[in-house]
């Protein structure tokens, strides 16, 4: 069960942008960063980390003349956070099991 | 590795859902779009009813506009012209026959008795009526529908993390 977990993934800044990615076919990288609450600098040596393990795609262009980048979650990223996720809801399914025998004992 | 705390895994998958529902919400768009889309739409049966001749030929650049603005709003250039920083992701979201015949129901509802109420009474101006009707719908009940489907179509779609 903890094979599945996923070393990048624990951290929380980083699961919290793969988890708004996850739900988006593209996000704008302004919107990634106001729904985390990271400075750009931050989202962007997160993202940087992301995209070299390929979990993340980055695209940049310009719109009405003024440079924009939209981020995806790639096929691999989206895998390790489904396995990710399984690996989590094991832990607490696991530790609700074990509290409902301890409270039956 | 570490393994996470049952207390943290729960906090992790909190964090999950409410990533998912961030996207999800900010997914409706802006609300002025919205109010457009009623309004061209009211504005569209109120020519109809008034000058029909015009509301002949209106129909295929109406059609092409709402097709144009449906696709634009997919794209990442399309999406920043109109406002749109995120698009939902089908794959993550993957919709079931059911749920995008469920989509239509209630605009097929609204459309099927609106028509037959205005055919039965023969309200004069009825397309106006229509029109208004359809519009309001678009306006106040669209992002409502639409935010209660995604959020469906994810706890169908087990993604109940």
């Amino acid at each position: 069960m903890v094979a599945e977990l996923d070393q990048l993934l624990l951290d929380p800044t980083r699961l919290a942008i793969v988890s708004l990615l996850t739900a988006a076919e593209w996000a704008e990288f302004g919107f990634v960063r106001d729904s985390v609450g990271l400075s750009d600098s931050a989202l962007s040596k997160q993202v940087t980390t992301l995209s070299k393990n390929e979990y993340v795609e980055v695209r940049k262009g310009y719109v009405n003349k003024r440079p924009r980048t939209w981020l995806n979650l790639t096929g691999p990223g989206r895998s390790a956070l489904s396995a990710h996720i399984a690996a989590l809801q094991a832990i607490a399914e696991k530790a609700k099991a074990d509290g409902a025998s301890h409270s039956r004992g | 590795m570490t393994e996470p705390t049952p207390e943290e895994a729960a906090a992790a998958l909190h964090a999950v859902r409410q990533g998912k529902d961030q996207v999800a919400r900010s997914a409706l768009g802006s609300r002025r779009l919205w109010i457009a889309c009623g309004l061209a739409l009211f504005a569209y049966c109120v020519v109809i009813d008034l000058a029909p001749a015009v509301g002949s030929w209106l129909l295929w650049p109406f059609l092409l506009v709402c097709l144009g603005l449906s696709f634009a709003l997919r794209t990442r250039t399309g999406g920043a012209l109109l406002g749109r920083r995120v698009a939902v992701s089908n794959r993550s979201l993957p919709v079931g026959l059911r749920w995008r015949l469920l989509r239509l129901v209630p605009v097929l509802a609204i459309g099927i008795v609106g028509a037959l109420l205005i055919a039965w009474l023969q309200v004069p101006h009825a397309a106006i009526y229509y029109g208004a009707l359809a519009g309001l719908y678009v306006v106040f009940l669209g992002p409502k529908f639409q935010l209660w489907l995604l959020r469906r179509q994810d706890e169908v779609s087990g993604g109940r993390a």
